[in-house]
């Protein structure tokens, strides 16, 4: 059971200086983990989730899907991928067909189509009295979610989603995650192309770097922002400049090791949230304090440390 | 140099998408326009140029009244719009075929074009780039193009429709150091984003929800607005859809604690952290 | 190819450095020619000519021949259609079907026109930049009294320009749509007609919508449709002169004769 994906590489045809897209990527995926995969403009993430449900055949190694090759029919039915701007994919003259498009097409009729139309609605939070509407009536907001109900319907193990939040407001933001959440624990494996990484690191287990092309990190959340990855959320790649100007301060005092530890980031998911980052970077200025004549420093206790 | 008087819009269809706006730009201010998803910031920005007129209620620009259709040209001189889609504003087959396409609607002979051509790459550092087809530029390069296309026609004011939200990061980065440069400079910026952190080094930030304008003040006072419904006397952001980040949470927690920052010092992750550093070195 | 629009390779050589208008010219006073050419030894004569002017513009003949592949097989149809169906018309048996000289004679005329038609565009496309041909069509209809029509030619400069700048982005998208229904089952079971809307229905609406997007920057920036400059104003150099009066005086030589 899983996604994997070993010594993938692909070049895309025709490709001039025939540089390859991807180089020997190799990673898995479970059931109910969320994956992140992360990086610049052109590293690769969009062609690589191309392999995962099929529309890509890799040039050398191989990607499975519960054991099956990812291009056969089979395995296409348990991988649900949805792209960038994803409203742009609704066609149909009512929202209960579009919905039932995908699902139909893999053998679903009847009582159980209708079933899993009306389960997916809930699912997400959509108003029954919708389906009789076209989908080009509803809002934005919506829309999209009719694009991912149409996904859902399919009844996907995997879900790849391919930058889902551009464009939204930072409600509509935090209500997906929260609908991730609830994805995860119905047990499906999701995979999540993305730039924001303040908002879905928390949710990840797993972080796949890629850096044209070539498999830059993937692993834990925690070890990623320890190492120092770019890009990382806000506040963690604050926090690491002060680090860094805090060693070169200590570097030009003269490099003595300062006492008891630098103050690192504490390697929870949640580090990009204010209070801890806040602690840290009074950490580091106690530290700062510290560093400084320690005499001064019993005779002045700091009020913050 | 633009002054708005009770300006009330409707659409076609009867929506009133801004209600009585009274609003004055100084030349050279960064003026930060938050908002949602609805809340009239697009509707506002396309009256700043013309595009929509008001149903009631006057625009002026420089003086010039919008309505007046034989304005638009010359207010168009004046205002540059910048939107938030990189693809659609590339009009050109190449770079500088896109961003001459504006100075060559103003009837200008070639070699003014051409001189404002290159100096307006200059300025985005897309000069290395300007017989490329769109199709082999990034979405970041396309948004750059897009703002070099809008300075070539020289105006005194940028606004801009969320033109970060379609980029990566580093992109988005690049961009806001490009405006924060032409903001130094003496250019006056109306700057519509839902990204919080974007606008710290605003000179006055302005939220809107359903039409209205409904916050209006320096950043720190009105950034200071809990998330939360419960902040004294007034609702907190939150009620107009839009979320603290935590950095600026941050920010409010280390003034808090008596860190003094200055926020228009903060344009980018490094600068923050200079910014902290150098206040955390005041202890 | 990759870094510049359609099949234009940048350079210095002669035929770089005439002005468009000349080149259109050129094309038009060729095809108009070609047509009228009924005998092979003319039409060889065309085909130096085209060397000619191929090693006019310093590129390699392989690039300027491969203009012609996307259409070869029509080319070789051509040639084949005349060959075997030249024979006796009146009767429809098989042995009308046989290779004939008049075939022979009639398939390499009509293929050679076809090819060097095909030729001679390539010539001016690999010169002449998408928007350097947009301007010189622009500059020739410009005297011309469209407004008849309800259209100015500069209307018809940018409709040309806005199609060669969103043809790539408009295959894109369609590529991207065909993926996302792909990966919804569109090579499944669905029917032709619901699988043709789902390919169809989206990049309408798409295309519909970046239209208005375009329409909204184009004002932004001052458009009117009406009287504008260019970045690169066509002016008519010495050179472009001698070249017309050459192509005058083939063409008069070639009525004459």
């Amino acid at each position: 059971m899983g996604l994997l994906v070993k010594n993938l590489s692909y070049t895309y045809p025709g490709s001039k200086r025939a540089k390859p897209a991807l180089k020997n990527i190799s990673f898995e995926l479970e059931p109910g983990e969320l994956l992140l995969i992360t990086g610049a403009v052109g590293s690769g993430k969009t062609t690589l989730i191309k392999h995962l449900n099929g529309i890509l055949r890799p040039q050398v190694g191989i990607v499975k899907v519960d054991g099956l090759e990812a291009g056969k029919k089979a395995a296409r039915k348990k991988v649900g991928l949805l792209f960038q701007h994803s409203k742009t994919q609704l066609f149909a003259k009512n929202v209960y067909q579009e919905i039932a498009f995908g699902p139909s097409n893999f053998g679903i009729k009847g009582k159980e189509l209708e079933f899993r139309v009306q389960e997916t609605l809930s699912l997400l939070g959509l108003d029954p009295a919708l389906l009789q509407k076209s989908p080009f009536s509803l809002s934005g907001g919506e829309m999209r979610k009719v694009a991912l109900a149409g996904i859902l319907a399919q009844k996907p193990a995997y879900l790849v989603l391919d930058e889902p939040t551009i464009g939204l407001d930072p409600e509509a933001r935090e209500k997906f995650r929260k609908e991730l959440e609830s994805f995860q624990n119905l047990g499906i494996g999701i995979v999540v192309v993305t730039h924001e990484l303040e908002e879905f690191l928390p949710l990840a287990e797993k972080i796949l770097l890629l850096k044209e092309g070539k498999l830059a990190f993937v692993g834990r959340p925690e070890t990623y922002l320890q190492q120092g990855y770019f890009p990382a959320p806000k506040l963690s790649e604050v926090l690491r400049l002060l680090e860094q100007k805090a060693r070169e301060r200590e570097k030009a005092k003269g490099g003595k090791k300062r006492e008891g530890k630098a103050p690192s980031p504490k390697l929870k998911k949640d580090i990009y949230e204010a209070d801890k980052a806040l602690g840290e970077i009074l950490g580091l200025a106690a530290a700062l304090k510290n560093s400084k004549n320690s005499e001064f420093q019993k005779e002045n206790p700091d009020p913050e440390a | 140099m633009i002054k708005i008087e009770n300006l009330t819009f409707r659409y076609p269809d009867g929506t009133e998408a801004l209600k009585e706006i009274q609003l004055r730009i100084k030349k050279g201010e960064f003026v930060a326009l938050l908002g949602r998803n609805g809340s009239g910031k697009s509707t506002l920005l396309k009256h700043l140029n013309g595009l929509l007129q008001p149903s009631e209620g006057k625009v002026f620009v420089k003086g010039l009244d919008s309505s007046d259709n034989s304005n638009l040209l010359k207010i168009r001189q004046r205002v540059g719009l910048v939107f938030q889609n990189p693809t659609t504003q590339f009009v050109g087959t190449t770079l500088e075929e896109d961003v001459a396409f504006g100075p060559e609607n103003l009837g200008l002979p070639s070699a003014e074009i051409r001189k404002r051509v290159d100096w307006a790459l200059a300025e985005v550092g897309l000069e290395a780039y300007k017989t490329r087809a769109p199709k082999t530029l990034s979405g970041g390069e396309q948004q750059g193009a897009a703002l070099a296309s809008v300075l070539a026609l020289q105006p005194e004011c940028l606004a801009l429709d969320e033109p970060t939200s379609m980029l990566d990061p580093e992109s988005r980065a690049l961009f806001l150091r490009t405006l924060n440069k032409l903001w130094k400079r003496g250019q006056t910026l109306v700057y519509g984003t839902q990204r919080l952190e974007e606008i710290l080094s605003a000179d006055r930030v302005i939220v809107m929800d359903r039409g209205k304008i409904v916050r209006q003040g320096k950043p720190k006072e009105v950034l200071k607005a809990a998330n939360t419904s419960t902040s004294g006397s007034e609702p907190g952001l939150k009620t107009f859809g839009l979320k603290l980040p935590p950095l600026i949470e941050l920010l409010n927690g280390l003034e808090a604690e008596g860190f003094f920052l200055d926020w228009k010092k903060i344009i980018s992750n490094e600068s923050l952290a200079e910014e902290i550093w150098a206040s955390l070195s005041k202890t | 190819m990759q870094n510049t629009p359609f099949n234009y390779l940048p350079g210095t050589s002669f035929l770089h450095s005439l002005d468009p208008r000349t080149k259109l010219l050129g094309v038009m006073l060729f095809s108009l020619l070609l047509f009228r050419e009924e005998g092979l030894v003319g039409m060889g004569g065309f085909a130096g000519l085209f060397l000619l002017l191929a090693l006019g513009s310093k590129l390699r003949l392989g690039f300027l021949l491969r203009s012609l592949k996307p259409l070869a097989f029509f080319i070789g149809f051509i040639f084949c259609m005349q060959l075997f169906m030249s024979g006796d018309k009146a009767s429809f048996s098989l042995s009308s079907f046989r290779p004939t000289l008049e075939g022979l004679k009639l398939g390499s005329l009509l293929s050679l026109r076809f090819s060097l038609l095909l030729l001679y565009t390539s010539l001016l496309t690999a010169t002449t930049l998408p928007s350097q041909i947009t301007n010189g069509i622009e500059r020739l209809l410009r005297p011309l009294p469209l407004k008849i029509f309800g259209v100015s030619s500069f209307e018809l400069a940018s409709m040309m320009n806005l199609s060669i700048r969103f043809l790539p982005t408009f295959l894109e998208n369609a590529t991207t749509i065909r993926e996302a229904q792909l990966a919804r089952g569109l090579d499944f079971k669905c029917g032709f007609f619901k699988g043709a809307t789902a390919l169809a229905l989206p990049l309408l609406k798409k295309s519909l919508r970046s239209a208005e997007e375009v329409a909204l920057a184009m004002e932004s920036r001052c458009y009117q449709g009406t009287y504008r400059t260019s970045l690169q104003e066509l002016k008519f150099q010495k050179a472009d002169w001698i070249s017309l009066f050459l192509l005058g005086v083939f063409a008069a030589l070639t009525f004459l004769a």
